[in-house]
């Protein structure tokens, strides 16, 4: 089964996509399941609209999306309940956007939101790569901080500031990381022997990539045909509890 | 058609944690990708012993007629010594242009050591080939401002700005019409806008080969083919720009 670990529906300054738009590309390039995410205003201050909105394509479309929430830290104990809320209403992971929400990924204003995610036993994904606010190490003293935490970086890092992914994978290893984004086929090869194929997870960030060549960059990387299938799908799957039956983990 | 990659490195020995790739192997590379020429730069030349490097660059570019076209490159911290470099680059070694790495090397890409060299590439007509997409040097509408300063100059602007800064790149591009994109390692929205919004005789395929493996190559063509513009657009990009920008006839005519 091959699951996209990121995808955007709702619409940006620069992109519009709905779940309908999402699931064409998935039937084209054969992807079985989606996560989906919010966008835009919907990461950043209309939180619970976009979770809604998330929800929605869910309960349409329950065995293609798996949905992730957004709440943006700064708005405190009413972030910490309208995750709880979201969780209630279907979705199954939260997703972080330091850059577009405004703090250093590992400041204590995220502490909240991240206790309430782990005490819930959802997977954490937070953008990184977007300097001042998303950088890997941040990523990685957060995951320090939580090692009880399932963190998930996604891009690796993205494009330049991949430099500090692979020196400090071994730092932590509750950090997964998602391949979306990354610049070239050789980082994934890099990431792959400094941390394992297991804590690899191949991810879309459609609209912004095209599925087609996210997938490509995981064909050309050197993974052996068992890792490829975790990448590709069950690494993700083993962070969502209830996922895999127990001879598939 | 004529596929020209404009942006690859010579890497034949260890750089850091890469192993690097034997010229030959680059070139059976090259005709394994389809690829018809390549331009092509210097890495450690980016910081020291410039001279030595743009010598060993123009005789691999030499043993390599009507694939290989070069850039030079100089670190521009050593003042009259790079500017007299370049000069070099474009008389005695004939490159066709200039590569600089402003966060590699560690200057700002707007600031004034990089008159002299800008005043040079003005005088020969040759391009200055830039990383971008990279705070705080390196970032596009830096790129934007020097190229305000600079009207004459051809700049091209290498990762269309990357992933977090590739809307300065367009906005910079749109402002002046002396900046064209490249496209490694750029994402598919940034590489489709880029060409709705500039047109396609403005956005240049590169591979940054061989960073990122020898797959890479394949990965970074196949991203534009995947994003399906019309035959005549995807000439341009793929060719035609790198072509017109590197003056790539002109070096085949003369060998």
């Amino acid at each position: 089964m091959i699951v996209d670990a990121h995808c955007h529906i709702g619409e940006t300054p620069h992109f519009r996509q709905t779940a309908d738009d999402l699931l064409a590309q998935m039937d084209t390039n054969g992807i079985d399941r989606a996560v989906i995410c919010g966008s835009g205003r919907h990461i950043v201050v209309e939180n619970e609209e976009g979770n809604r909105y998330i929800a929605e394509a869910v309960r349409k479309y329950p065995d293609r999306f798996y949905g992730f929430a957004s709440v943006n830290p700064w708005y405190g104990d009413k972030a910490v309940a309208e995750l709880r809320r979201a969780v209630e209403d279907g979705l199954v992971g939260l997703k972080l956007h330091p850059s577009m929400q405004g703090y250093p990924a590992h400041d204590p204003i995220i502490e909240p939101v991240v206790a309430a995610a782990i005490e819930l036993d959802l997977p954490i994904y937070i953008h990184s790569g977007t300097p001042v606010f998303s950088l890997p190490l941040q990523i990685v003293e957060l995951a320090l901080q939580y090692p009880e935490g399932k963190f998930i970086m996604g891009h690796m890092g993205g494009a330049d500031f991949y430099v500090d992914v692979p020196s400090s994978a071994h730092r932590a290893e509750n950090v997964f990381y998602e391949t979306s984004l990354t610049c070239h086929v050789g980082y994934v090869d890099e990431i792959i022997l400094q941390a394992g194929a297991q804590r690899v997870i191949f991810g879309s960030d459609s609209p912004t990539s095209q599925q087609a060549a996210e997938l490509l960059k995981i064909r050309l990387a050197k993974l052996t045909d068992v890792e490829r299938v975790g990448v590709l799908g069950t690494n993700f799957l083993k962070l969502l509890p209830g996922q895999l039956r127990e001879d598939e983990q | 058609m004529r596929i020209i990659d404009s942006h690859t490195h010579l890497m034949d020995e260890p750089f850091q944690y890469l192993e690097g790739m034997a010229v030959d192997a680059f070139i059976e590379l090259m005709d394994e990708a389809a690829i018809d020429v390549s331009v092509i730069f210097t890495l450690v030349g980016l910081i020291r012993d410039f001279q030595k490097h743009n010598d060993r660059l123009a005789a691999v570019v030499a043993a390599n007629p009507g694939r290989l076209v070069g850039l030079g490159s100089v670190n521009p911290w050593y003042g009259a010594e790079a500017v007299r470099e370049v000069e070099r680059c474009f008389t005695e070694l004939g490159f066709s242009g200039l590569k600089l790495h402003p966060w590699f090397t560690g200057f700002l890409v707007n600031s004034t050591i990089m008159d002299g060299i800008c005043e040079i590439a003005a005088d020969f007509g040759r391009p200055i080939f830039l990383h971008t997409g990279t705070p705080p040097g390196s970032a596009p509408l830096q790129v934007g401002n020097l190229a305000d300063r600079h009207p004459e100059v051809v700049f091209v602007m290498a990762h269309l700005g990357l992933p977090d800064l590739w809307w300065e790149a367009v906005a910079a591009a749109k402002r002046h019409p002396n900046i064209y994109m490249e496209t490694a390692g750029a994402h598919s929205l940034s590489i489709r806008r880029a060409v709705e919004i500039l047109g396609s005789e403005r956005v240049l395929f590169g591979s940054d080969a061989p960073f990122g493996g020898r797959n890479n190559v394949f990965f970074q063509r196949d991203k534009i083919h995947l994003l399906n513009f019309s035959e005549d657009d995807t000439a341009n990009v793929m060719g035609r720009n790198a072509a017109r920008v590197f003056d790539i006839h002109a070096v085949e005519e003369t060998r």
